[in-house]
């Protein structure tokens, strides 16, 4: 393009350069309007005018982007509240999101594996209502063998509770870190998955960069389970800290545990990277059902800043 | 080989035998010398001083020998050892490969004295016959006897080529017969006399009685008729055989990766070329390089379905590819494919696109996943029909392109009313229970060092054994009226005061239990 464009008002190339096709003797012209090209302010401004008008329609309509049927339907927690602070397209599809649990001990931990459960089903959920005819969606789940030892395996009658079918649900054990976090890798690669679940242990900034790449280029959702203790990995989309909250009151026992309840901080989130936290306790009602399968406010908002020092308690 | 020796110097291995160490293997300047296999090495280095020996190791021989079988895939798939110091070879339909028969036998005789091996080769119509013409036929290197001429070809031979018993060996030699031509005039039944009257005067003579003389004959006859192609004769070969195989070879052996890279993937389309023209599809391919230098590298792949998409197999095969090492280079390459299945055409357009598309895509990740990580790290969590929690969960193989399918109807699948946890640990682990109240509720417990307050619980569910399976058990001695189950378990769900919640239960019911003997506690399953 440049060889041809550099100054537009030149005669065209000799007779070798010229097409097999081209008759001898008619003279070629080709004329290129070197300003649009990327990168130009005029384009630039072009581009900066569009962004402004999308996000005035935005703004002012934002009822008509949700009743199309062709639009995708966001994942989302099913919690008003929650859903407003996301983000109106709800958790991004196509990136990586970290959840870590609360305290040291198995309990966080499972309560931090529960909700990312939780949030596969929601991700199921919102592929069969987009795409009914779709077959099932498969959910990857990749632990190293320390990470299972510490909390069990996934035990297929307790999957009902969430909504999930056992076969739906991958399991990779490997023996190290480097495999988990390769075969996480190829599962966001192949595109075919409804979402990636990895449990690698501690993960370094490089892993967790390629991670959120494969994610973004095959818009494969990935949630990634990392210690309590170890240091967030960046390039993450919302990062949630989750820990087991008092369950609900059961409707016939008052001595029984009720429907589960987690306390869910949103330390991090790229729709509202303001300089506050979102603590919410959410409740996951126990039943069968399609409509049990979504999450519930249990407790109104708290917002905290996001340099108030995190309560460390051991327990388990 | 620890210090190679001189060829110019007589050598020898020698085996400790009954009467003190025993030649078993020479080279051939000691068989000029007139050493020969089976004398004793005190003997021979009286006659010869300057004999080298070392300490014969049959179970590296054993070893050489195997490998050297592997890396003779090279001319033809059925392949195994014959004895000690044989190898055969089905070359059936494989000649033209090489160029003919003659060309295929100098090609194997100057590979093998490229690596310093002294062999014979014999090709015949039976594994008898090549088995009498490689041994006993030393003028020639290597002798092909041609189509059904296995009877004149080994007329001439000594009977020790019959491969026979030694005594028996022995036995004809007495009776007169030394070369096998003179086998087959003999008629059937005189034969057998002969042995019968032999083995009557042997008898009478050592005064012991002996009923071998029938089997001695119908041995030589089986191994005759075996020889001459009368009698069929059962190849067991080394590993499986192919269903489908491809090979290529190249006149310079390959070193550099990115050649052998392309040459494999041109070797892929021509497996699945000739699995379309079937209709086959494979479950595992095998790709075998043989290097220059006599070792072979094997590479294998397998599928969770019967597969012919070579794009799939070339990847499967190049990420094991790119850890191989050619070392001197590659100059020959077979591809196997291994558990063939008929393949049904399906169609993939006017269908569910998407669906299709991610079911095939999804097919294809477990495989590579299976086959870096290793099969049985990859599996989909699976229920059984069982009340006992940890039977009623197993491990599934994942795969199958609709997973609804592969699982049990939910009718058939027992649905406890009551909460099963989201995790479960295998083997349960054990607990300490504090302020334990009779048939209730524990106060405190103690897990992994960290004491617990239970704030919420709800319970006990009791499980009981399942008494079928402990049917043909037997009970232990000198106690009928109580055989030897496990205790039925008491499953409780609590949850601690930050709202943690555990599925524990207590092995053994708490009144049956000896004072001595408190039942115990087990965390058997967390929920998320």
């Amino acid at each position: 393009m440049d060889q041809a464009a550099a100054p537009p008002a030149n005669p065209p190339p000799g007779p070798a350069t010229r097409p097999e096709h081209a008759k001898p003797g008619l003279q070629r012209l080709c004329a290129l309007d070197l300003e649009a090209r990327p990168g130009h302010p005029r384009h630039a401004k072009l581009i900066e005018g569009l962004r402004r008008r999308i996000q005035d329609i935005e703004r002012h309509v934002p009822v008509l982007a949700a009743p199309r049927s062709n639009q995708p339907m966001p994942w989302r927690l099913g919690v008003p509240g929650a859903d407003a602070f996301i983000g109106p397209s709800g958790l991004n599809t196509a990136a990586v999101h970290e959840i870590k649990p609360g305290t040291a001990g198995a309990g966080s931990t499972a309560a931090s594996l529960g909700f990312a459960l939780r949030l596969g089903a929601r991700r199921v959920q919102q592929l069969k209502a987009a795409h009914p005819d779709c077959g099932v969606p498969r959910i990857l789940w990749c632990v190293t063998r320390n990470s299972a030892r510490e909390t069990g395996e996934l035990y297929a009658p307790g999957l009902a509770a969430f909504g999930l079918d056992p076969a739906s649900i991958l399991i990779v054990e490997t023996a190290r870190t480097s495999e988990a976090l390769w075969a996480m890798e190829e599962g966001l690669k192949s595109a075919s998955l409804a979402l990636v679940i990895g449990q690698p242990g501690k993960i370094d900034l490089t892993p967790a960069r390629r991670l959120s790449l494969a994610a973004e280029q095959s818009s494969t959702p990935c949630l990634l389970l990392t210690p309590g203790n170890s240091p967030s990995a960046a390039a993450t989309s919302t990062r949630w800290r989750i820990d087991a909250a008092t369950s609900a009151p059961h409707p016939f026992d008052a001595r029984a545990p009720g429907s589960a309840r987690i306390t869910a901080t949103l330390e991090r989130c790229q729709h509202h990277l303001g300089g506050e936290n979102l603590s919410f306790v959410l409740e996951w009602p126990h039943g069968r059902g399609e409509e049990a399968h979504r999450f519930s406010m249990a407790t109104a908002l708290a917002h905290r800043t996001a340099d108030a020092p995190y309560a460390r308690r051991r327990t388990g | 080989m620890p210090g190679a020796v001189p060829a110019d110097r007589p050598f020898a291995l020698v085996e400790s035998g009954a009467h003190g160490l025993a030649i078993t293997a020479i080279n051939t300047r000691a068989a000029r010398d007139g050493v020969r296999v089976g004398t004793s090495l005190a003997d021979a280095r009286a006659a010869l001083p300057d004999l080298l020996s070392r300490p014969a190791e049959p179970a590296r021989d054993q070893r050489s020998l195997l490998k050297l079988t592997r890396w003779l895939g090279r001319y033809g798939p059925a392949r195994n050892r014959d004895g000690n110091d044989g190898i055969w070879i089905d070359v059936s339909g494989v000649a033209h490969l090489f160029g003919g028969e003659d060309r295929l036998l100098s090609d194997l005789c100057g590979r093998l004295s490229g690596f310093g091996i002294t062999a014979h080769a014999g090709l015949a119509g039976t594994l008898g016959a090549a088995h009498a013409l490689a041994r006993f036929i030393t003028n020639h290197v290597s002798v092909i006897a041609p189509p059904d001429q296995e009877r004149t070809a080994l007329a001439a031979l000594p009977i020790e080529g019959l491969r026979l018993a030694p005594d028996t060996v022995v036995l004809l030699k007495r009776l007169g017969l030394r070369r096998t031509g003179q086998l087959y005039d003999v008629p059937r039944a005189a034969l057998e006399r002969r042995f019968h009257a032999e083995h009557a005067a042997k008898s009478k003579a050592r005064n012991r009685a002996s009923g071998a003389a029938p089997d001695q004959a119908e041995a030589v006859l089986m191994r005759l008729d075996q020889a001459l192609g009368l009698r069929p004769e059962p190849l067991l070969p080394l590993g499986a055989l192919p269903a489908l195989g491809v090979r290529r070879t190249w006149g310079e052996p390959l070193t550099s990766a990115e050649t052998l890279d392309g040459e494999i993937a041109g070797l892929v389309e021509e497996l699945c070329d000739a699995l379309n023209v079937q209709a086959l599809g494979v479950r595992q391919i095998h790709l075998t390089l043989y290097r220059a230098d006599g070792t072979i590298a094997s590479v294998q792949a397998g599928f969770s379905s019967a597969h012919c998409e070579a794009a799939h197999m070339i990847r499967l095969l190049r990420e094991k590819l790119s850890a191989l090492d050619a070392g001197f280079g590659i100059d020959m390459a077979v591809l196997d494919g291994h558990g063939a299945e008929r393949m049904s055409a399906h169609q993939t357009t006017l269908d569910t696109q998407a669906g299709a598309a991610r079911n095939s895509a999804s097919t294809l990740l477990i495989d590579r996943l299976s086959n870096r990580l290793g099969s049985k790290s990859i599996y989909s969590p699976g229920s059984r029909a069982s009340h006992i929690p940890e039977r009623a969960h197993c491990r599934q193989p994942p795969g199958g392109t609709k997973p609804e399918s592969a699982q049990t109807s939910p009718q058939q699948r027992p649905t406890p009313s009551a909460r099963r946890p989201v995790f479960l640990l295998e083997p349960p682990e054990p607990m300490t229970v504090m302020a334990e109240v009779p048939e209730g509720i524990p106060k405190h417990f103690v897990w992994r060092r960290v004491r617990h307050r239970v704030v919420k619980g709800e319970g006990p569910e009791r499980i009981t054994p399942e008494w079928w399976r402990t049917l043909g058990a037997a009970a232990p001695e000198g106690n009928t009226a109580q055989p030897n189950t496990a205790p039925a378990r008491d499953y409780y769900h609590l949850e601690n005061e930050t709202g943690s919640c555990f599925w524990v239960f207590r092995a053994g019911l708490y009144q049956s239990a000896d004072p001595q003997k408190p039942p115990r506690w087990f965390v058997h399953g967390l929920f998320g």
